[in-house]
């Protein structure tokens, strides 16, 4: 038995084989890894942007302040799970609204008391405690102004865009 | 020809190469099922928004709003009585409404006034569903027949439709 364990041959053919195995082992792992995470990350990111479902309810302009009420119909009785989105920008006629800021009402999914007041500004970044998340089921107002002074009478179309890369659509008629 | 079958050497290296494939098919392939499904389930829901079949109506002579499930059953979720002076919502609490033409809700306008919640939009209060009919507390402004309000009704699935 003692003979056994000190002869040395095909010592280093058996230390290759462990070392290969570990090589690619690790190898294996980090590939592994990678692919589960960009699969994780694309569904929960850019390959849920085809379930994403936001309907423009109400639009109301005053001058130039445009009024936006979205509603986010991706919820669990309609497509079997809840897809909350965020929404970037607001565009009137291709123009981005200014000063957009989205407010959740006590009680909404959106509003969190942690935060006192939930106001948030699309267009900036600083001291933004709400970032325009419109939860599954919720109904959210956005305000903003339109950059070119009071909207004319007539049709104008409204763009939502929302992080996920999504564009939702709408018009409305001023009379 | 037998000589480069007979011959094993680098076997191990296609063997494992082939499995690597086959396990990274596998997770492609599952996040591909994903999407596939994902899209359904969307293209789903615009099947069932084209099918919600809904209309809605306005009494002026009784200031009554009227609104039917015209095809399958619809559940709403909110009304909007817009003016010139403003727009203002009404939760409905996610009344569900039979298909058939026969039935429908009827809003009665029992006075009171609208609310601003925290964002600056206006809010009407409506009382419990009772039969079929729902009193919205709500005064409308005086109108003439060229500013009569606009009303929407919107449901759970993002439909909505407007008088």
């Amino acid at each position: 038995m003692i003979r056994i364990f000190r002869n040395r041959k095909a010592v280093s053919p058996v230390i290759a084989t462990i070392l290969m195995i570990l090589v690619v082992m690790v190898g294996m792992s980090i590939a592994f890894s990678y692919v589960v995470v960009y699969a994780n990350n694309y569904k929960a990111g850019a390959g849920s942007s085809v379930l994403e479902s936001l309907t423009v309810e109400d639009v109301w302009v005053q001058g130039s302040t445009v009024q936006v009420t979205v509603y986010n119909s991706a919820t669990k009785a309609n497509i079997g799970y809840d897809v909350n989105l965020q929404v970037t920008s607001i565009y009137v006629d291709g123009a981005a609204l200014t000063n957009c800021e989205g407010v959740a009402k006590v009680g909404d999914p959106n509003y969190n008391p942690n935060y006192g007041n939930p106001k948030f500004n699309l267009n900036s970044n600083s001291n933004q405690q709400y970032t325009g998340e419109v939860n599954a089921g919720a109904h959210v107002t956005f305000k903003g102004l339109y950059p070119s002074g009071d909207l004319a009478p007539g049709s104008h179309v409204i763009n939502v865009d929302t992080v996920r890369g999504s564009i939702f659509k709408s018009s409305f008629t001023l009379s | 020809m037998l000589k480069i079958f007979r011959n094993r050497e680098g076997t191990a290296e296609v063997i494992g190469t082939i499995m690597f494939i086959v396990i990274l098919l596998f997770f492609f392939t599952n996040v591909y099922l994903w999407h596939d499904a994902a899209s359904k389930d969307a293209n789903q829901l615009d099947v069932q928004k084209v099918n919600a079949g809904m209309s809605i109506s306005f009494d002026s002579s009784n200031n009554q709003v009227i609104m039917n499930a015209t095809s399958s059953q619809v559940t709403l979720s909110r009304l909007w009585i817009d003016t010139n002076d403003a727009h203002v919502y009404v939760d409905l609490g996610n009344i569900s409404v039979a298909p058939g033409d026969e039935y429908a809700i009827t809003i009665n306008f029992v006075g009171g006034h609208y609310t601003v919640d925290s964002s600056g939009a206006f809010f009407a209060t409506c009382e419990p569903l009772q039969g079929n009919t729902i009193n919205v507390d709500y005064t409308l402004p005086e109108y003439t027949p060229q500013s009569v309000p606009v009303f929407t009704v919107v449901n759970t699935m993002g439909v909505d439709v407007s008088t």
